[in-house]
């Protein structure tokens, strides 16, 4: 009874601590503080926190509480969307995956034509009208063909491609892979999401699809096809829904995962540009002056709290 | 065993041949950066002379030639001699190119690095597995601790790497705390001779930081193996005879855990090299991640794509000689494979 006790208040803890920092995150800009972030002070410049910076300044005299409160800013705007989206295309690919298999997808080869030949004209042409005319002819041919009882069925090898995407991006380290795809093309705060979610999606989509396969096979699915629903059907009401409970806490591992590396990747000086204010950013001056334990206290503090919560706040009692 | 490999093989060279194209292609693509902006000496010469020294400059770096086999959109052929083949070609006679910021082959700069590099990870790998088995061991016999071990090792885990560097920094080599260790650098690196004993306290505080990085995912999962294990008959005959939680840990579980060690030991090793980026910019020490870091930071791209086909390279090697070491350790894989 104990342990449980503690461990609402645990949870409770961690969730307040989260509100709190997107409440600040959100008004970053419109807090009335002395200072702003990027301002430089150069009259204080790495000074201990005192009465004119509250929690100090950096070696360029910037104030650490401003750069803190913009840094949250920074995370709700990139490590938010980027762990949304890393999730939703690995729970989407990965239960796609495990309902469908390699033969569920099966259309008419007709239809697959009636898609390829224009886009094979787009990629010749490259214009617009040539695509068009494909689009009527390939798909008139195409109709004309199935009236007359053209039967061939083609499926779509869709478990191969996701497990072989996920092998692809399994090849080289997360870490690694970031940092060279990041110089060669990270130029916005976009971009860095896109990546981040690029990279992030197959840990999510292992275990989707290991739940739909697992689920797949049940009694129920069986029956509610006997029943005859429609596939969506089967796939949302009785896939995603029963699979639902684990895949809501992949989320926030995945936006502690995305968090991580987007303070990493500023703490290396990559990221979205040396001028954002970033946490990691902080946490990299200090190296500039190594008495400053307001650099490492304050911005560590905040990211190590942060990522706690995330990773513990959400998690399900251990059953000891 | 050989058909197994040659399944990994299969697999695994393709991923990466595709990574690396497109890291290739996505670094070639970005529109070509101007020289002459820049260097006084050419800024003052006419706009027709800068322009010559620009082409000479592209078809120096074979920059002037078509990136790619042929364009879509609308549909163009360039032939073989385009910026990918070269490239390709150069790649598979393990030619990676020379670096764009001082003309050296990249082979030769990587080679220089892992100099550095090798000692770190092996060190800390050795390290990291030997106190993970120990640990282990020990949370089994005392139970007490291990709840506070677990705990703590769950929070080391969710941690940045950055971050508890960080820290040891600020607690362990630092002039206002404790100064027992020498934080930056190698001390007088002769390049000669690589790491030489005198320099090992330089490699302690990384290499306490990459164990540190490594131990959760080695002890969390063995801990828990050993814990299911300990309740299955063969165990609790192995105490019934009379042994103690020591010997029948030693003589009975651990050769059971040790396939699952196996498997988080060989997905380890590429964790540390990439982990090796963020140690060695924080500890100052020139190895392979400080290298691939800075061409990272200044588009040297050749050195770029030369770092990220080694730390693939590396991760094909760990998971083959896990293929491998599965057989040697587990008989019933030999006949399976």
């Amino acid at each position: 009874m104990k342990h449980h006790s503690q461990y609402f208040w645990l949870r409770y803890a961690a969730l307040t601590w989260l509100l709190l920092l997107l409440a600040a995150a959100a008004a970053a800009h419109w807090m009335p503080l002395p200072w702003a972030a990027g301002q430089l002070d150069l009259q204080y410049i790495a000074t201990a926190p005192g009465g004119t910076h509250y929690l100090g300044t950096d070696p360029y005299g910037r104030d650490v509480l401003a750069e803190l409160l913009a840094g949250a800013f920074g995370i709700l705007t990139i490590s938010l969307p980027a762990a949304l989206l890393a999730t939703t295309i690995g729970v989407a690919l990965g239960i796609g995956a495990g309902f469908w298999g390699n033969h569920g997808v099966r259309h008419q080869l007709t239809d697959w034509l009636s898609l390829a030949i224009p886009f094979c004209a787009w990629l010749v042409t490259g214009s617009v009208v040539p695509t068009a005319v494909a689009a009527a002819v390939g798909g008139g041919s195409c109709w004309v063909a199935r009236q007359i009882g053209t039967q061939l069925r083609v499926s779509l090898p869709l478990a191969d491609a996701v497990v072989a995407l996920m092998l692809l991006l399994n090849s080289v380290p997360r870490m690694i892979l970031l940092l060279a795809i990041s110089s060669v093309w990270v130029q916005g705060p976009l971009s860095l999401i896109i990546l981040l979610a690029l990279t992030g999606w197959p840990g999510t989509a292992r275990i989707a699809r290991a739940e739909a396969l697992r689920t797949v096979s049940l009694p129920f699915v069986e029956s509610a096809r006997a029943v005859g629903l429609s596939n969506w059907r089967i796939l949302i009401k009785h896939i995603l829904l029963p699979a639902w409970p684990v895949l809501r806490s992949l989320f926030p591992l995945n936006l502690s995962l995305c968090l991580t590396l987007q303070t990493t990747l500023s703490f290396l000086g990559l990221g979205v540009s040396v001028d954002t204010a970033d946490w990691g950013r902080l946490l990299a001056s200090s190296r500039l002056e190594p008495g400053a334990w307001w650099l490492i206290a304050f911005p560590g503090g905040v990211l190590a709290a942060t990522i706690l919560a995330l990773r513990f706040g959400f998690a399900s009692p251990p059953n000891r | 065993m050989g058909r197994l490999v040659w399944i990994r093989l299969q697999r695994a060279i393709p991923a990466l041949w595709l990574v690396l194209s497109v890291i290739f292609l996505m670094s070639r693509s970005l529109p070509p950066t101007r020289i002459a902006a820049d260097e006084s000496r050419l800024s003052a010469a006419p706009a027709a002379a800068q322009a010559q020294a620009e082409t000479r400059y592209q078809e120096r770096l074979g920059l002037n030639l078509p990136l790619f086999y042929l364009r879509v959109a609308p549909l163009r052929w360039y032939g073989l001699d385009n910026q990918y083949h070269r490239w390709l070609q150069a790649l598979v006679q393990g030619n990676l190119g020379r670096s764009y910021r001082d003309e050296r082959p990249v082979t030769v700069l990587l080679a220089e690095a892992l100099r550095m590099t090798f000692p770190l990870t092996a060190l800390a790998f050795v390290a990291a597995a030997v106190s993970a088995v120990f640990m282990t061991l020990e949370m089994a016999v005392r139970p007490v601790m291990r709840r506070w071990v677990l705990l703590l090792l769950h929070l080391l885990e969710a941690l940045p790497l950055f971050l508890v560097g960080t820290l040891l920094l600020l607690l362990l080599a630092n002039p206002d705390a404790l100064a027992l260790f020498p934080a930056y650098g190698m001390g007088y690196n002769n390049p000669d001779t690589g790491v030489s004993l005198t320099q090992l306290a330089y490699l302690f505080l990384p290499v306490v930081c990459l164990v540190l990085a490594a131990l959760p995912a080695l002890v969390i999962p063995l801990d828990a193996a050993l814990q299911q294990n300990w309740q299955q008959p063969y165990l609790v005959t192995a105490r019934a005879k009379g042994l103690s939680v020591r010997q029948a840990w030693w003589r009975h579980a651990f050769p059971n855990a040790l396939l699952p060690l196996l498997t988080r030991l060989t997905d380890m090793v590429p964790t540390l090299v990439g982990g090796a980026v963020v140690v060695e910019l924080l500890f100052a020490l020139p190895g392979a991640g400080r290298l691939l870091l800075d061409a990272a930071a200044s588009r040297d791209y050749p050195v770029l794509l030369g770092g990220v086909l080694l730390t693939a390279l590396v991760r094909l090697l760990a998971w083959l000689a896990a293929d491998v070491l599965y057989a040697v350790v587990d008989p019933r894989l030999r006949t399976a494979a």
